[in-house]
């Protein structure tokens, strides 16, 4: 479930037509710049990360401790509230390429915010408790330095950096994130660590 | 005092130091820094994404630590100052360290150096961290650290990533990593990017640091509290600290350098006098190679050189009228490149011409042509036989012979065919037609 999904669902639609509409638009990262001028990111990559630490925040941040003896399984309503974020995106960000006539963009949009939220949910299914919304950061953070290797070749884990919707890359990560979560939902434990109760206190 | 095991920021101190090191070991080449310690400190601007990250990371941390633990009723015994101390200062001394342990190493790999170690440049990138600081604790007291944690480390990086290519060039300032952008051996840091860099982190972090002890929240603070004023003091003065940033950096450009004086070279015996700064000369002495180029290449017409310099384009034309060559010398430079950024001074002269817009496009084809030619002819005279490897370099006519336009690579070919004489008069009648802007008539084969 979902903490203040009134917040939580219109920052995902508002942030698919921002990032939808804003996709064509690169912004430079001076940390590849050293050697070989300006590298660039696509401009959906900030708005797909503010989207990704605040759903995932609210999402935690509904799995009260005393749920996890629940009958009802709160990481599978977790998860399937994260896959609604990613249908919401869907939604919005392909009308808006509709409207602006760039569908690669759309699905950019729809790639990254899934790329991340699979990252949170590894990070989650891995034992990060409430640190997990940081892996989605790291991972931008760690791709725009290290990206390039010293001959200028963009490597091929940043993803995020690249403007190819079907990036294997991409896929993998969403796929090894799915694979993750699935395992987590169905042990109701997460892989690494000591049982302890879901969502520790904040 | 809080056991070690409880301070997120020495956990996070190893992955720092280990991020930054394989960044200097595979982004910054030494040749970007060799000889001159200004220039190393100054690269080191490019860490503060590891630094940075770090102290905002691990302050919001610390900060949701006493945001968790607060009761409702609860009395502060210590002043807010203490309570921010307290928790602030493992995370600006772990920041601190992976700033210095990366200048440390930015340093063994420029080598040893003329110059002094830049105190204030050093002290300007560690002042930097506080506005982090400020971030992150701001963060980890407004929101639950589910939030703040990772919102605190993607403003750090959009602050520091971002800021750096603002169009409106004294902001880049604010955030530091545009110091980066000092020096080549022959420029030293405008002190007022610095300064502008310290005073805007110093207050913005106390207007942070405001803002937060202001956050009213029903459970932080007992009802009947107002704290409102103190977080629009907050918001003035971080607004103080960019207006003050700003007017300190008004007036910097793209890249935060002054020149260095002339007055500082030292200047040869040989004749042109040849006069270098010294971070210049600290990886050998390539002065007679210029003096000996120039000579010889006065010796076959081109004009004479009373002196050369090495300073910054926008300070002196590259060939003056009064006979002053502006080259390119760099630390470490080897004899034979030092012989190509002399040899290449009068092409580079004429290619630099303003001829307007309806110039043949030619122009800078020939001057290619003409460069090459020179640098040939030094070589031949100034260079041993083993040093000649690789000189000259004519992959440039070739990138400049497209199919249907006029081929220079093969008009070098010509030109190597004929004899001396022929040579020479082609080069210098070339160099004064293309000093006027006009286009060298072709050489033709078999001109003997």
């Amino acid at each position: 479930m979902v903490r203040r999904g009134w917040l939580t669902f219109p920052t995902a639609a508002l942030a698919g037509v921002m990032g939808t509409a804003s996709g064509k638009i690169d912004l430079p990262i001076p940390f590849l710049s050293s050697l070989l001028g300006p590298s660039t990111m696509p401009a959906a990559v900030i708005p797909s990360l503010l989207v990704a630490v605040i759903a995932s925040g609210m999402i935690q941040s509904a799995e009260m401790p005393w749920t996890s003896a629940s009958v009802r399984n709160v990481i599978g309503h977790s998860v399937a509230t994260a896959v609604g974020i990613v249908l919401v995106v869907f939604a919005v960000s392909s009308l808006t390429g509709v409207f602006v006539d760039d569908n690669n963009s759309a699905w950019l949009m729809v790639r990254n915010v899934t790329g991340f939220l699979a990252l949170w949910s590894a990070a989650k299914a891995l034992g990060a408790y409430r640190f997990a919304g940081l892996a989605p950061v790291i991972y931008l953070l760690v791709a725009a330095t290290f990206a390039r290797n010293p001959m200028g070749d963009v490597r091929g884990w940043a993803w995020i950096l690249g403007r190819n919707p079907g990036d294997p890359w991409g896929i993998a990560t969403v796929l090894l994130g799915g694979l993750l979560t699935l395992v987590y939902l169905l042990r109701r434990r997460t892989l690494i660590g000591k049982a302890r109760g879901l969502g520790t206190l904040p | 005092m809080l056991p070690i095991t409880r301070r997120p920021a020495w956990w996070l101190l190893a992955p720092g130091v280990i991020l930054a090191t394989l960044y200097i070991q595979q982004y910054i080449p030494s040749q970007r820094i060799i000889a001159h310690r200004e220039s190393a400190v100054a690269a080191s601007a490019l860490l503060l994404i590891f630094s940075a990250s770090l102290v905002s990371v691990t302050a919001a941390m610390e900060a949701g630590r006493d945001r968790a633990s607060r009761g409702m009723t609860e009395v502060s015994v210590r002043s807010k100052i203490s309570i921010v101390a307290a928790r602030l200062w493992p995370c600006l001394t772990a920041g601190a360290i992976v700033q210095i342990v990366g200048i440390v190493l930015l340093l063994s790999k420029a080598g040893p150096t003329p110059d002094g170690f830049p105190v204030l440049i050093t002290a300007g990138l560690l002042a930097a961290l506080f506005v982090h600081a400020g971030i992150g604790f701001f963060m980890g007291t407004w929101l639950r650290s589910l939030f703040a944690v990772p919102l605190a480390l993607a403003i750090s990086y959009l602050w520091l990533g971002f800021a750096w290519s603002f169009d409106f060039v004294p902001v880049r300032y604010l955030a530091g990593v545009a110091l980066e952008g000092c020096c080549s051996a022959n420029e030293t840091m405008d002190v007022s990017a610095v300064i502008s860099l310290m005073t805007f982190s110093v207050v913005a972090f106390l207007g942070f640091v405001l803002m937060a002890t202001g956050i009213t929240d029903r459970k932080l603070t007992p009802r009947g509290t107002n704290k409102r004023m103190r977080v629009i003091a907050g918001i003035t003065t971080l607004g103080l600290a960019t207006s003050l940033g700003l007017f300190v950096a008004r007036d910097i450009g793209v890249v935060p350098t002054i020149p260095l004086p002339l007055s500082d070279a030292e200047c040869s015996n040989t004749s042109p006098e040849v006069c270098f700064l010294p971070v210049q000369l600290a990886r050998g002495d390539t002065r007679q190679v210029y003096a000996d180029t120039f000579t010889e290449l006065a010796a076959v017409g081109m004009p004479t050189i009373a002196k050369v310099i090495s300073v910054s384009g926008d300070q002196e034309p590259v060939l003056s009228a009064a006979g002053v060559a502006n080259v390119v010398a760099t630390p470490g430079q080897s004899r034979s490149s030092a012989l190509q950024s002399a040899a290449s001074t009068y092409a580079v002269a004429v290619s630099e011409h303003e001829c307007g817009g309806d110039a043949s496009p030619d122009l800078y084809g020939w001057s290619e042509v003409l460069k090459v030619w020179l640098v040939h002819t030094a070589a031949l005279e100034v260079l041993d036989p083993d040093e000649r490897d690789g000189i000259p370099d004519t992959s440039i006519l070739e990138g400049n012979s497209g199919p249907g336009e006029m081929d220079f690579a093969g008009q070098w070919e010509i030109l190597q065919e004929a004899d001396e004489r022929a040579q020479i008069d082609w080069a210098t009648s070339a160099f004064s037609e293309l000093s006027m802007c006009r286009v060298p008539a072709p050489i033709k084969p078999g001109q003997k």
